[in-house]
Order: structure tokens, then sequence, then C-alpha cells
């Protein structure tokens, strides 16, 4: 086991009240494996990706759980530990909208080299090098270290910024909507590539998205994250062909299928506000299934036979 | 469909625009560069396309944001290509719907202000009427009951009834032909498809034609009569929905197809086939047929010719030296 998250709880502080971002996420990923996170905006997955990144905004209130990254407690480490021996180092991330945050007056070789300098001490030919190399790895030419960021296209920059994240040879690496601002056949290119990385590296992957079909091009398992919560987790087939949880039944049937005759379906109404979450199950007032029991209870984490996780009470 | 009537004809529209190069120099980028498009009454034509494709400045030319420099654009028979000044009128038959609802909405005005300013505009109605119109608007886009929406601003509402309310900012003019640029692309997926139910429903019941603007080709399926692929400018195959879907001519019809996953678990396991490299830009297109130099099939024809538009199959056209 690589990574063990439990009881992750992260709350903003905001002018309305506390925002319960992530409000007790549990879950595990083995070396070599890619989880999804998916789910609607705001539903508390890129906080918890934050998390384990432990790149939190000013304004968080409440950072409880145990994160455990090879067998080591990784909360109580102090700032400067984990700056120095786990953030880039073992777990590293493709933030959302990064290649355009690319420094534009910095060669993007030299963008790749700098953390090999900052972290591993390596002179400025030596990172070079191993930012060719790098490159070579993304697809790129090994000679585009020497270009400006403006002198790439989107699916190039975002090449860029995958070759960053891998340059400490990360144990993990999160990917946060790598692909959202790409069009559709420049994401196949990336995904095609995320999956050469995840063959030939061994490494394990985060791959958060709201798209769950995308999901199902790299996720061996899937977490499905409505309001802070997992309502559901399991293997990418149980999710995908035999979903437990309503919300992940209705995700899934709500997308358009070019390749089968199933019309697409919508869930009515919005995800709750996260101020003042919906008492018992966040998702009971969108429910087609809920109970009186619903609207008072919280239901547990319950594991199903097959191995799954899923938080309703119609298995409980 | 045949007997259908025409509601907007586009023959052969370019639109470029023009930008400054140095002190004396402007180059042209040409973005819509010779489009051939009908759209009937009750239809609704999909463009499909990726960015640079020239789709969303295709949808602006049609209701007359943007002028073309060639072509014709004839709208319920009457020569609009080149209207300035009067065109009240068309203004307010054609309508458009935005991709971006945060944007696209004042946020200093009330709900019922954003609806009630087109009315007042068009002089419809006194403000009684125009209460009730709006009213009916709202409860047609399913923001209901109206009374609980009219005095809040965009920023109280979630990204879906924002959507909703421009949908009923275009339909309180009832008007005969709607430009939906990518109205569903900044929507979460679980809310996208009852956009475009709203939609299709809406435009059965006034008998609409809608172009709708999209880069996603899984869902035209079910919202589309049908489908125009563009490329740099162009449109490389036309045809009804279920055909184009069913049996792709063009190589990058085919390659769109592919790129899009199903949600299935076997994915993961074997890599998408795609097309290399990305697309160039309208500034300096390439020679002959446009897409050739990211074509698996491409021959020295296809890079000094350019193919002309044939009809495959009934109703099927396609631009591509693979089908002469």
């Amino acid at each position: 086991m690589l990574l063990e998250v439990s009881n992750l709880r992260l709350y903003y502080r905001t002018i309305r009240g506390l925002v319960h971002a992530v409000d007790g996420v549990s879950f595990d990923l083995d070396k070599g494996e890619t989880l999804g996170l998916v789910g609607e905006s705001g539903c508390g997955k890129s906080s918890t990706a934050l998390a384990l990144m432990r790149l939190l905004p000013k304004n968080v209130a409440v950072f409880k759980g145990k994160i455990i990254l090879d067998s080591e407690d990784i909360t109580s480490l102090s700032e400067e530990e984990f700056r120095a021996r786990i953030r880039w180092k073992k777990i590293s991330m493709v933030f959302q909208g990064a290649m355009n945050s690319l420094n534009p007056v910095l060669k993007v070789g030299f963008q790749v080299a700098e953390p090999m300098i900052i972290h591993l001490n390596m002179d400025k030919d030596e990172a070079l090098k191993r930012a060719r190399e790098l490159f070579k790895m993304v697809g790129l030419s090994p000679d585009f270290v020497n270009r400006y960021p403006h002198e790439l296209s989107g699916g190039m920059k975002q090449r860029v910024v995958i070759a960053m994240a891998l340059a400490l040879n990360p144990e993990l690496i999160i990917l946060d909507e790598p692909t959202s601002a790409l069009d559709v056949s420049i994401q196949a290119q990336i995904m095609n590539l995320l999956k050469r990385l995840k063959k030939k590296l061994g490494i394990s992957m985060i791959f958060i998205t709201h798209d769950i079909a995308l999901a199902s091009d790299l996720c061996d398992r899937i977490a499905v994250m409505y309001a802070g919560n997992i309502v559901e987790l399991g293997t990418a087939e149980q999710v995908l062909l035999d979903p437990k949880h309503p919300y992940a039944q209705k995700l899934i049937a709500s997308v358009p299928r070019l390749r089968e005759d199933r019309v697409p379906e919508f869930i009515p109404g919005a995800p709750p506000d996260l101020v003042n979450p919906p008492s018992g199950c966040r998702f009971h007032p969108r429910c087609p299934y809920a109970t009186e029991r619903c609207k008072k209870e919280e239901p547990p984490l319950i594991s199903l036979e097959d191995g799954r996780i899923v938080k309703c009470w119609l298995y409980g | 469909m045949k007997t259908m009537e025409v509601l907007i004809e586009l023959k052969n529209v370019k639109t470029y625009y023009f930008i400054p190069k140095g002190l004396f120099k402007t180059i042209a980028v040409r973005a819509v560069d010779g489009v051939s498009l009908t759209v009937h009454r009750g239809e609704t034509v999909a463009i499909v396309g990726e960015s640079g494709s020239g789709k969303t400045t295709l949808g602006k030319t049609a209701v007359r944001l943007l002028e073309p420099i060639a072509g014709k654009i004839i709208f319920e028979g009457k020569d609009i290509t080149h209207l300035k000044g009067d065109m009240l009128w068309f203004r307010r038959k054609a309508q458009m719907i935005f991709q971006d609802p945060f944007t696209s909405l004042n946020p200093y005005m009330t709900i019922r202000q954003i609806l009630e300013e087109p009315l007042i505009i068009h002089k419809i109605g006194d403000p009684s009427e125009r209460e009730e119109i709006i009213a009916k608007a709202l409860t047609e886009v399913k923001l209901s009951p109206p009374e609980e929406f009219l005095s809040k601003y965009p920023h109280m509402l979630s990204g879906g009834q924002r959507q909703k309310v421009g949908i009923a900012r275009a339909l309180v003019l009832r008007p005969d032909f709607i430009v939906a640029d990518e109205p569903v692309s900044m929507i979460d997926a679980s809310s996208r498809a009852e956009i475009l139910y709203l939609l299709r429903n809406i435009q059965r019941e006034y008998k609409m034609g809608i172009m709708y603007i999209t880069h996603d080709i899984a869902t035209t399926k079910y919202f589309s009569d049908n489908i125009a692929v563009m490329y740099l400018g162009k449109i490389v195959e036309f045809g009804p929905t279920s055909k184009v879907l069913k049996n792709p001519l063009h190589p990058y019809t085919r390659a769109l197809m592919e790129a899009v996953p199903d949600p299935d678990p076997s994915n993961r396991f074997k890599e998408r086939k795609v097309i290399p490299g990305e697309p160039p830009s309208p500034i300096n297109p390439p020679s002959g047929c446009r897409f050739h130099p990211r074509c698996p099939y491409a021959t020295e024809r296809c890079k000094k010719e350019e193919p002309k538009f044939v009809e495959v199959e009934p109703d099927h056209y396609v631009a591509c030296y693979l089908y002469e």
C-alpha cells in the first residue's frame, strides 16, 4: 500500500460560515494504481488533492485526518520536513490550468530543470540534460527545452507541465483535470501519454475529473464524490458497469454515449451549499429513493460483499 | 425533411478577422472560409468542431453579430448579408445563447430586469403584459415558481439555473432562429442533458430553427437532426445525424468520434487511435485539403487540390478524395 487516507476533513472559513469542503474522506492507493476522484464542481475533489499536497489556502479552519504514505504518517510532519521530503519528491501534482501558469519569460526546459537544481542539488547542465530526457518521455522533441511557453501549443504546454511533475521521480502524481482546457483530439493524445507513463514508470496516480467517461480511460478504481464525501468507491468495472449509490447511478446515466443507444438522463436540482449541508445523507434532497431515515441519519460507509464501499442506507 | 420550410440559408459565406501587423500591414484570419448551410424551421443543425474551426464565428455571422466579407445570408427569404441600422426586426427573430452563463448575464441586473430588457427594446406589451411574458418564459425553462427567481441576481443562481435564464432571455421575444453556442460546456455533467432537453422541447413547441454549436460530438446524437463537421473554416462533412454518426466518412470526423470515450472500464487497457499534431493556424491554412498534414490517408493530390463536396449517400456529403 502506497497511500492511506483516513477521515480527511478540510473546512474553509468564509464570511458566510464554515465551508465543509472535504468531510470525512477515506481511501487507499496501491503502487502503480490509478484512482479516479470523480464528481461535480464543488464536491471537494480538488480540495482533497490540495490537502494531500499540503498546499492549503490561508482560510483553512479545520484540517484533520490521517495521511499515511509509505507507512509514514505525513500529517504529523512539520512544514519544513514536508517541503523537504514529501512535496514534489514523493507526491507531485499537475494543477488544473497549469499549462497557462508557465513562466512566460523562462525557457520551458529550465522550468522543468529548476526543481532538480533546487531539490536534488544538480548542476544546471546535468538538470537540463535530464529535462531533455523527460521531454522525450512525454513525447516532446528534446530540442523544445530551448523554447518559451508562447512558442508551444496548448497540448505541448500540458506535456511540459507533466514533465515537470515527473522531474523528481515521485511515487504519486495527482492530475487535476489535466485535459479540461484542451480540444478533444488533443485530450485523447494526452490520455494516451498518461496511459503509457502509467505502464512504463509504474507510477501511482490520482486522476481528478468531472467527466466519468474520461476517468474510464485511465483509472483502475473510481471514487465518486458528492458534497465533500466519497459516496461510492470500487473498481472501475464495479462503479462504471454496476453503480450502487443512487448518485453514481445518475451520474453515469447522464453521460451521452456515442456507441450505445442509451438516452442521457439528468439529476434534477443542484448540489447543496456546503456552508449548510443537508442533514442526514447529503444527497437525499435529490435522491429518488430517499426515506425519512435518509433525512435524519447520515449513512455510514458500508462495505459490500464484492469489496466496494457505498455510503447509502439502501445497503445497510 | 425535404418539404420543410427554409429558415436561414448561408451561401458560400466568408468571415475574416483582420489583425494589424506592424504599421501598415494587416493579416487576415480566415475564420469562416466559404461555408454553405441551410437551417429549416423546426430543425436543429449541430456545428461540430474544435477550437479554431470557426464554429463560433459562423454562429455569430448567422445572427449577424458579425458581417461576412463574402457570400450571402438569406433569412426568411430576405437578404440580410449586409443589413445595417434597420435590423431590429431581425434581432427580434434571431437570438443567441452564449457559452458562459457566468459572464453573459449582467451582474447588476435582477432576473426580472434581464428578461424585461429585450421586451422594452422591442416595445412589446405594457408592464403587466411583460410581467406575464417573463413569468411564462421562466416557467418554460423550469425556473418555477417564477416569483422565487424574479428579484434574484445572477450570482445567487447555480450555473445550470443561470443558463436557463440565458435561454429564457432568448425566448421572451419568440424568436424563429436560435444560435446556441456551446450552451452546456460550462455546466456540470449531471445537468447538461436537462438544459438540452429543455431547448429541444421548446423548439418543438414553437418550431424554431436551432444552430447548436458544440465541440462534443456525443451530445449531437440526441439533440440534432443534421451535423456539420467543421475544420479550419470549412465544413468537411454534412448529413443527417444518424447517418454521420453511424457511418462517418471524413477521416477528421472519425478521429473526433474516436477521441470521445464512453464510460467503459476496458478503455484503460488500450490506447486510443489519435490523429497526430494540432490544428494549424487559420491565418495561413495548408494548401489543398486543409486536413492533409494530420490525415493518415493523405496523398500528393490532397496536398495540392482542394476536394469538392460530394454526396456519397442520400443527403450525406463529404469533402474528401477518398470518396471520389
